[in-house]
């Protein structure tokens, strides 16, 4: 109980310590608790809430009709076992409002009355859900954009319906992120009369059912899954994987990993922090010496000491957490499900509280073992140090590595998603500790040699003792590269899709043209002033390449590339002015006299498929299969928004297959609108897509996503400025004595302040110049590579960011050195003159 | 002819009920090219004198004239270019800058002045016998080493006149003796004016002249025939 009297008036007196020493472990360690407290909501909300989210006990979905086999077992289904049974179809589609003469692209579900078979739905009127006939729900932006009110009429095909209610939740569908335009529930029993049913390119068929016990859920599961054909999904409720579950729980993941990344580099501070505490405590610690303390209690003291500051960091975090509770919904708003209940976990509390614990002595530990080394003559005399040597703190560092790859694990429960998170993580850090190193040479070699003497200083300066300079740019580089890399790549995409829409690009597109209306539907769009062109679309899926199953291949490929979906294929031959041809001497070769039909590909889809020229692929049309040779590779010369095909066959061979059209066009923004309505009253059951109003949908989910990396982010770079601080604190004493010996020897406070300005200037610009050049690299990489967009290097907000680091290190640096200028030399000097 | 001036030098200090005089009204003047050695015991006074004289504290009342310039008249910055062109000063704690090597410390003044002096800064360098330690830092130097440095850096801008605070405090009687022989030898080939703050008597007795004070007042001032 002394003890921790004794602890408590240390940290009283050297307060400024203290709390720095909190703040640095409270800011991580609460984003921390509260970023896994959010993943177990999501969690538990997604496991408790699976039969809800899925709709049923078991889903079949699939984007064509049932086969007989699954229609037949089906029946049976229902014959035999006391189940409930909801079929929906979904698709998109352009809806009319004869009212305000305008239309809308929108997401249309159609139900039956059973629907939903778990949980509610949740109305703006507040009444019950029940749909009425000839009526629909719809989301409230509908009535927004097409300036309607409940009891209004729309269009949707051949139908009018009446707006019943506003939809405000429906618990199979809690993310509306990726919707590209409000959702309309409608009954199922219309829906045929629409007329759209047939004649769409994308419908989402799917059943789902309500059992009355596991073991019936089971059985049925059973049946059906043996009963179902390619390409139709039998799950239970616990195997779908939702969007949902693999967005949001990703995305959270994705958080939390920048989460532990600022605990990392809080940790830097926590050194810092602690070992400028033990400094001012030096005289002290040396009288305990010098009354007998041995080493052993001191070191034992000084854990306790950061033990007590890491619980009640710990405490202030809880605080901390509780607030960005409160803050998630609104910040977070888009990535989680309605209705979700969010609040502070017991499993992320406990974490915390050993992660505190844990960090406060993982990374106090060397600066408190060196106390053993300290001699009390030497803090007497007030004799300098020796330098640490990085093998010095090996030992330590590699403490705090395992320990991290430890608790990386640990989150992720998967070994090899964890070693490639860590490997990524260590190399992220090394390279950029390396670069730094490299640079900090230079400028220490440039400052041997500079003539301008202020300078000089600085750059001396820099590598005073204790400074953390390597670690401070390190960290502050890494933060800083997270942030610009990210506005990069947002920039570049909202400038791909949105501010630089391609002049002469299609901004139109209209989908779902009956075959049989080309010609109308040309001249109609002649009539109105627009030359169009217009493909052929067939759905087919390649089942063999070279004979080999695809889905054998598939298995063999990484997550992402799925060569076994449906293609849309056309015929022709033409290579279209988007395109290239690289491979092959034309489209098609005139004197083909093979027994299989030519077929021209896309170098995407040759490369993710590793075929070539020659090679053979069996296509699945309508139920009839058709081997193909390719005999050409064509490649994109333009990336973005605009027509493209993998597969392109000669006219003869699918012109009297089952198909659909597609047609772009440009048009003047201000005219789509209009034209759309016109083609939706002409053609009910075409769908134009407004590619511009598309493009803005795209680029808000991903500003609306960037904005939320960003947020996390930012507080990794507040852990770097809070690095910043501590090594400001740690290195006050070094600082004061410069400046003493500065104005003793005649320098005057301008000379002074020039100095640590200089400093920090050089600070924040080797911090934001690497890191600037690294988030290019990245942006520029994952642009290119991984997104196919045009990457232009934003040099001018790139120097802003520069500017703006500069000011915000400058702030802090020059609020740090005031107290330092205005110290009396005389008074350093009694304090430091030994009688 | 006088290059320090002191008149009727005070200083007081307040505690929470009562003040102090810590000086009690000092006057005397210091000649160019004498080496006066202050002496006192703990307490006396005698680091206050010397502060108030080197312009690093203000009296409560009185004047310090050096070379014709009214020490407590000047602001701040007129007060750092008196301690740069016409003042050396040498600490018992060297107060050396941990991040410049010994090369670099001496400089410092001179590139303060702006002022290119590297032959000068090497010729000082042999004249304290540290020419093979210039590219040592403070850290790696010894206690005499560091305030031979100290000297040298003092030097440095050629200064009317040399203050010295217990110079060999923090030495031993080796070090003491090299440095206290430096600094005789500086008084007589270089004809600089020093005033050395000392217990030491190995000082005193280099010393032109001895001053003692004793509870703030100068009890004796005596000119030593050598």
């Amino acid at each position: 109980m002394k003890q921790l009297q004794q602890i408590f008036k240390e940290l009283f007196f050297y307060k400024g310590q203290a709390i720095l020493f909190c703040l640095c472990l409270l800011f991580s360690l609460g984003i921390f608790i509260s970023v896994d407290s959010l993943g177990d909501s999501t969690e538990n909300y997604i496991n408790q809430d699976s039969k809800t989210l899925v709709g049923g006990d078991i889903i079949i979905e699939t984007n064509r009709e049932f086969s007989n086999n699954l229609t037949q077992a089906l029946f049976e289904v229902e014959q035999k076992y006391n189940v409930t049974v909801s079929n929906r179809l979904e698709f998109t589609s352009i809806v009319y409002a004869n009212k305000t003469n305008s239309s809308l692209l929108t997401q249309i579900k159609s139900v039956e009355p059973v629907h939903p078979l778990y949980g509610s739905i949740e109305l703006l009127s507040g009444e019950e859900y029940q749909l009425k006939s000839y009526h629909v729900i719809v989301e409230e932006n509908l009535l927004t954009q097409l300036n309607l009110k409940i009891s209004d009429n729309i269009q949707i095909g051949k139908v009018e319906f009446t707006i019943q209610d506003v939809l405000l939740s429906e618990p199979d569908s809690p993310l509306n992120l990726f919707s590209l335009g409000p959702k309309i529930l409608l009954p199922k029993e219309n829906v045929n009369e629409t007329g759209l049913i047939g004649s769409r390119s994308r419908v989402e068929y799917s059943t789902t059912i309500k059992t009355i016990s596991d073991e019936e859920s089971l059985e049925i599961y059973d049946l059906l899954n043996s009963a179902a054909q390619e390409r139709e999904d039998v799950d239970m409720y616990y195997q779908d994987g939702s969007t949902l579950q693999s967005f949001t729980t990703n995305f959270l993941f994705f958080i939390k990993l920048i989460s532990i990344f600022i605990i990392f580099i809080t940790g830097v501070g926590l050194t810092s922090t602690l070992s400028s505490y033990l400094s001012s405590l030096k005289q002290t610690i040396g009288i305990k010496k010098v009354l007998g303390t041995k080493d052993s209690s001191l070191i034992k003291f000084y854990l306790k000491t950061v033990l007590v500051l890491g619980f009640i960091s710990f405490i202030f975090a809880l605080l901390f957490a509780w607030f960005f509770m409160l803050l998630f919904p609104y910040v977070l708003k888009s990535i989680l499900p309605q209705g979700i209940q969010i609040g502070l976990s017991l499993s992320a509390i406990l974490k915390g509280f050993f992660l505190a614990l844990g960090i406060s002595v993982l990374f106090t530990l060397y600066p408190i073992s060196k106390l053993k080394y300290i001699s009390p003559s030497d803090i007497f005399r007030k004799q300098d140090s020796k330098e640490q040597t990085f093998f010095d703190m090996l030992p330590y560092y590699s403490m705090i590595v395992i320990f991290f790859a430890l608790f990386i694990f640990i989150e992720l429960e998967e070994l090899r998603t964890g070693i490639y998170i860590l490997l990524g993580i260590i190399t992220l850090v090394l390279i950029t500790f390396l670069f730094v190193s490299a640079i900090l040479y230079l400028v220490k070699k440039i400052g041997l040699h500079t003539k301008i003497y202020p300078l000089k200083l600085a750059i001396k300066g820099l590598f005073r003792i204790g400074n953390k300079t390597l670690l401070i740019i390190t960290s502050l580089s890494i933060s800083l590269t997270l942030i610009f890399s990210l506005t990069f790549i947002e920039t570049n995409l909202q400038n791909q899709f949105i501010t630089s829409f391609p002049q002469d690009a299609p901004n139109m597109f209209i989908i779902d043209i009956p075959g049989n209306e080309k010609y109308n539907f040309s001249q109609f769009l002649e009539n109105q002033g627009h030359n169009t062109t217009i493909f052929p679309i067939i759905r087919a899926p390649v089942i063999l390449i070279n004979g080999i199953d695809t889905q054998i291949i598939q298995d063999s490929l990484p997550e992402g590339e799925r060569i076994t979906r449906q293609f849309s294929i056309t015929y022709g031959n033409k290579v279209l002015d988007s395109e290239r041809l690289i491979e092959g001497d034309s489209m098609f070769i005139n004197t083909w006299d093979k027994d299989v039909v030519q077929v021209s590909a896309m170098d995407e889809i040759t490369q993710r498929m590793g075929v070539g020229i020659g090679d053979r692929l069996v296509f699945l049309v309508q139920g009839i299969e058709i081997e193909a040779e390719i005999v050409s590779i064509r490649s994109r010369v333009e990336q973005g928004i605009g027509a493209f095909f993998y597969f392109t066959f000669e006219e003869e061979v699918l012109k009297n297959a089952p198909q659909t059209l597609f047609a772009t066009l440009r048009v003047n923004s201000s005219e789509i609108s209009s034209l759309q309505t016109q083609i939706v009253k002409e053609f009910p059951s075409v769908t134009t897509i407004n590619g511009e109003t598309t493009a803005k949908t795209i680029g808000d989910i991903i500003g609306q996503l960037s904005s939320i990396t960003s947020f996390f982010t930012v507080f990794s770079l507040i852990g770097g400025i809070l690095i910043l601080i501590s090594s400001i604190l740690a290195t006050h004493e070094e600082r004061l004595k410069e400046s003493i010996y500065y104005k003793l020897v005649g320098g005057n406070t301008s000379f002074i302040r020039r100095i640590f300005i200089i400093e920090y200037i050089l600070l924040a610009i080797i911090s934001s110049l690497f890191a600037l050049i690294f988030a290019m690299t990245i942006s520029f990489l994952v642009s290119s590579y991984l997104l196919d967009i045009t990457f232009s290097f934003l040099i001018i907000e790139g120097f802003i960011y520069i500017g703006l680091t500069i000011l915000t290190i400058l702030f802090i640096g020059y609020l740090s050195i005031l107290p330092i200028l205005k110290k009396k030399p005389l008074e350093y000097i009694r304090e430091n003159n030994v009688e | 002819m006088s290059i320090l001036s002191i008149k009727d030098i005070t200083k007081n200090f307040k505690t929470e009920d009562k003040t102090i005089q810590i000086l009690k009204g000092i006057s005397f003047d210091v000649k160019k090219g004498e080496f006066v050695a202050i002496i006192g015991s703990s307490g006396s006074g005698k680091s206050t004198l010397l502060s108030i004289i080197a312009g690093l504290d203000n009296p409560s009342s009185g004047k310090v004239i050096l070379d014709k310039e009214d020490v407590f008249s000047l602001n701040e910055n007129q007060l750092s270019e008196l301690r740069n062109k016409k003042i050396g000063f040498i600490f018992q704690s060297f107060f050396l800058v941990p991040s410049l090597n010994a090369y670099e410390n001496i400089e410092l003044p001179s590139q303060i002045a702006g002022r290119e002096q590297s032959k000068k800064i090497n010729s000082l360098l042999k004249t304290v016998g540290m020419e093979h330690r210039k590219n040592n830092y403070p850290i790696q130097l010894s206690g005499g080493e560091k305030q031979r440095i100290a000297i040298a850096r003092a030097l440095i801008n050629d200064p009317e006149i040399l203050f010295a605070d217990e110079p060999t405090g923090n030495l031993d009687s080796k070090n003491s003796k090299q440095i206290i022989e430096l600094l005789q030898e500086l008084h007589k080939k270089e004809k600089k004016t020093i005033i050395v703050v000392t217990h030491e008597p190995e000082i005193a007795k280099v010393a032109q002249r001895v001053i003692e004070v004793k509870d703030g007042k100068i009890i004796s001032d005596k000119k030593i025939n050598k």
